[in-house]
C-alpha cells in the first residue's frame, strides 16, 4: 500500500512533467528540435552553463567538505550563528539573492571585484547559492562518521593514509557524491541569481535556463522544451555516472 | 485587475486607491502584475480580469481575437523613450545613435522577454528614419546601425524594469527606458541625468475593458480618462494629454503610426529577417 502510495506520488510529482516536457519539445516533430539545438547561440548556452556548473561543483565540494568538517568537528565560536548563516541563499529569493550580488560585484564593489556581466558573476552566484547544498551534505556524512572509529584503527596500528583510505572514504563517499550531484544539477537549473548580474548577452554571458525563458517568452515553448531536455539530460547523465559507483564499491 | 509589471506601482498605489476613494461603493480589487507578454498568456489562458493594462496594443488584440475585449483599447497616459546616463554624462551622448559608437556600454531589456524593449528599439527606427527625412544627411544602413548597439550591449534584463535595475546596480554607461521608469529611480534616489533625444518615440501603454464589463470595473475604465486619473498619472511620473510644467519639452515626437503600426515594427526590426534578428551574431 505503501509502494503504490509512493509511486503514485512519484508519478504524478515527477514523471508526469518531465513527459510533458519530452513530449512538447518533440511536439513539432524532430526538426525544430534539432534546429534550436543546432543554433550556435544555444550551443554556446549550453556549453557555457555545463562548463561553470562544473567549475562551481568542484570548488563547492571542496568548500563544502572544509566547512562541514569545521563545523562538525572543529571548536568554532559563534558555530550556531554560522549554521543558520549558512541556510541564507537557500531561504532568500533568488532575485534578493541577485540584487545582493549586484551590489557585491558591480560597479560599486566593495570587494574591487567589478564581475558583473562577465561569466565570473555566474560563477559567483552559482558558488552563492548552492554552498549550502554541498555543506549540509557533508556535515551528514561526518557526523555518521565515529571518531573512534580512526581511533580505533590507529591503535591497530594503521597509518593515516590507511586511516583515510579504510575508514574515512568509505563513509564519506556517498556524501562527496550527494553534495556534487545536488550541486552540479542546481548549478544547471539556477535562474534568478544569475540573471541578475550575469548580463545575458549571446555568445558571451547567456545560460541556458535564461536561453530557455526568452525562447518560451517569445513563442517558442517547442524551442524551450528542448533546451530545458537537454538539460534534463544532462543532470540525467552525471547522476547515473556518480550513482552508479558507490554502488559497486560496496 | 491584470497589469504589466511597470504598471504596477501606478495601479497599486496610486490608480485603484484614488478612484475607489470618489466611487462611493466599497470594492475590493484583486490584482495580478506580470511581465507584458506573460500576462498576456495568463488572460488568453483563462486568467480572470475585468480591466487589462499591457505594454503593447498588439496584447489587447490577441484578447480581442478571442473575444475577451468589451471595449478599448484606450490610451488615458503615455511616457517617451529616453536615455538614462551617469551624472554630468561622461560619454557625450545626446542620441540614440551616440549608443551605438564604439566604447559605449548599454544595457537593454531583452525584446525577446520584453515589451518594453520593443517600444526602445522602436524609438532608435523612428530617430533613424526621421534622420532619414533630412536629404543632407548620410548615414550608415539602419541594420548596421543596430549591429553596432548590439555590440555594445554589456547587459540584457529580462524586462524594462530588471535592465534598469542593472543599470542602477552599476552596469554599462547608458539604459534605453521610459521617461516615467527613469523619474521613478530618480525619485528613489538613484543618480542619473535624463536625456531627451531630439527626436524619440511616444510610448502609449493600452488599456482595455475585458468582458463581461462588470459596473464598477466600467466606472474605474472610464475613470482612468477624467483629470482626476490625470493628476495621479502625473504624480506617478506618466504624462496626460496636457503635460504638467514637470514634464520638460520633448523634441519630436513620433508615435507608432508615424512608423506604419506595430505589425510593420515587429516586420522591420524583430520579424525572422528583420534588423534586430539579422543583428544577433
Amino acid at each position: 500500500m505503501i509502494r503504490v502510495l509512493a509511486w503514485g506520488y512519484l508519478a504524478i510529482l515527477l514523471l508526469v512533467p518531465v513527459a510533458g516536457l519530452f513530449a512538447s519539445a518533440l511536439s513539432g516533430g524532430v526538426g525544430p528540435f534539432l534546429a534550436v539545438l543546432g543554433s550556435r547561440q544555444t550551443l554556446f548556452a549550453i556549453g557555457l552553463t555545463v562548463g561553470v556548473a562544473l567549475v562551481a561543483t568542484i570548488v563547492n565540494v571542496a568548500a563544502g567538505a572544509l566547512v562541514a568538517w569545521a563545523l562538525v568537528r572543529g571548536r568554532v565560536p559563534g558555530r550556531r550563528l554560522l549554521e543558520s548563516l549558512l541556510d541564507l541563499p537557500l531561504a532568500l529569493p533568488a532575485v534578493v539573492a541577485g540584487l545582493a550580488l549586484l551590489a557585491l560585484y558591480g560597479a560599486g564593489s566593495p570587494l574591487g571585484l567589478r564581475l558583473v556581466t562577465t561569466p565570473w558573476a555566474i560563477l559567483a552566484a552559482l558558488l552563492f547559492v548552492t554552498l549550502p547544498l554541498t555543506v549540509r551534505s557533508f556535515e551528514t556524512g561526518f557526523r555518521a562518521l565515529a571518531p573512534d572509529a580512526e581511533a580505533a584503527a590507529e591503535t591497530l596500528g594503521a597509518d593515516r593514509g590507511t586511516v583515510f583510505r579504510r575508514v574515512v572514504w568509505p563513509s564519506v563517499r556517498p556524501a562527496t557524491t550527494g553534495a556534487a550531484v545536488l550541486c552540479f544539477a542546481r548549478c544547471l537549473g539556477e535562474f534568478g541569481a544569475v540573471i541578475l548580474v550575469a548580463g545575458n548577452v549571446p555568445l558571451r554571458t547567456e545560460v541556458a535556463s535564461y536561453r530557455i525563458y526568452a525562447l518560451n517568452e517569445s513563442g517558442d515553448p517547442a524551442g524551450a522544451a528542448a533546451v530545458a531536455t537537454v538539460l534534463l539530460l544532462a543532470s540525467g547523465l552525471a547522476l547515473l555516472a556518480l550513482e552508479r559507483r558507490p554502488v559497486a564499491a560496496r | 485587475m491584470a497589469g504589466f509589471a511597470v504598471s504596477r506601482d501606478a495601479y497599486e498605489k496610486g490608480l485603484l486607491p484614488a478612484w475607489k476613494k470618489g466611487y462611493g461603493k466599497d470594492v475590493k480589487v484583486r490584482q495580478s502584475y506580470e511581465g507584458s507578454g506573460a500576462q498576456t498568456r495568463a488572460l488568453l489562458g483563462g486568467l480572470e480580469a475585468d480591466v487589462a493594462a499591457l505594454a503593447l496594443a498588439p496584447e489587447i488584440e490577441q484578447l480581442r481575437a478571442k473575444d475577451k475585449v468589451a471595449e478599448g483599447p484606450i490610451f488615458p497616459a503615455y511616457s517617451v523613450v529616453v536615455i538614462a546616463v551617469r551624472p554630468g554624462n561622461p560619454k557625450g551622448i545626446r542620441r540614440f545613435a551616440d549608443l551605438a559608437r564604439p566604447g559605449t556600454q548599454i544595457v537593454l531589456p531583452n525584446p525577446e522577454t520584453s515589451g518594453a524593449a520593443k517600444w526602445n528599439l522602436g524609438a532608435v527606427l523612428a530617430e533613424y528614419t526621421e534622420a532619414g527625412k533630412d536629404p543632407a544627411s548620410s548615414s550608415l544602413p539602419f541594420p548596421e546601425v543596430l549591429a553596432s548597439l548590439r555590440r555594445n550591449v554589456v547587459s540584457f534584463g529580462k524586462s524594462g524594469r530588471e535592465a534598469m535595475q542593472q543599470w542602477a546596480g552599476g552596469v554599462g554607461d547608458a539604459v534605453i527606458t521610459w521617461e516615467n521608469e527613469a523619474l521613478l529611480r530618480k525619485a528613489k534616489g538613484t543618480e542619473l541625468e535624463i536625456l531627451y533625444p531630439p527626436v524619440t518615440l511616444k510610448m502609449e501603454p493600452p488599456v482595455a475593458l475585458l468582458k463581461p464589463a462588470r459596473a464598477a470595473a466600467k466606472a474605474f475604465y472610464t475613470w482612468l480618462s477624467t483629470p482626476d486619473a490625470a493628476k495621479v498619472y502625473a504624480e506617478n511620473h506618466y504624462r496626460t494629454a496636457t503635460p504638467g510644467p514637470e514634464f520638460p519639452a520633448v523634441g519630436k515626437l513620433v508615435t507608432v503610426a508615424d512608423l506604419g503600426g506595430w505589425p510593420e515594427i515587429e516586420r522591420v526590426l524583430f520579424g525572422a529577417s528583420g534588423a534586430w534578428t539579422k543583428s544577433n551574431p
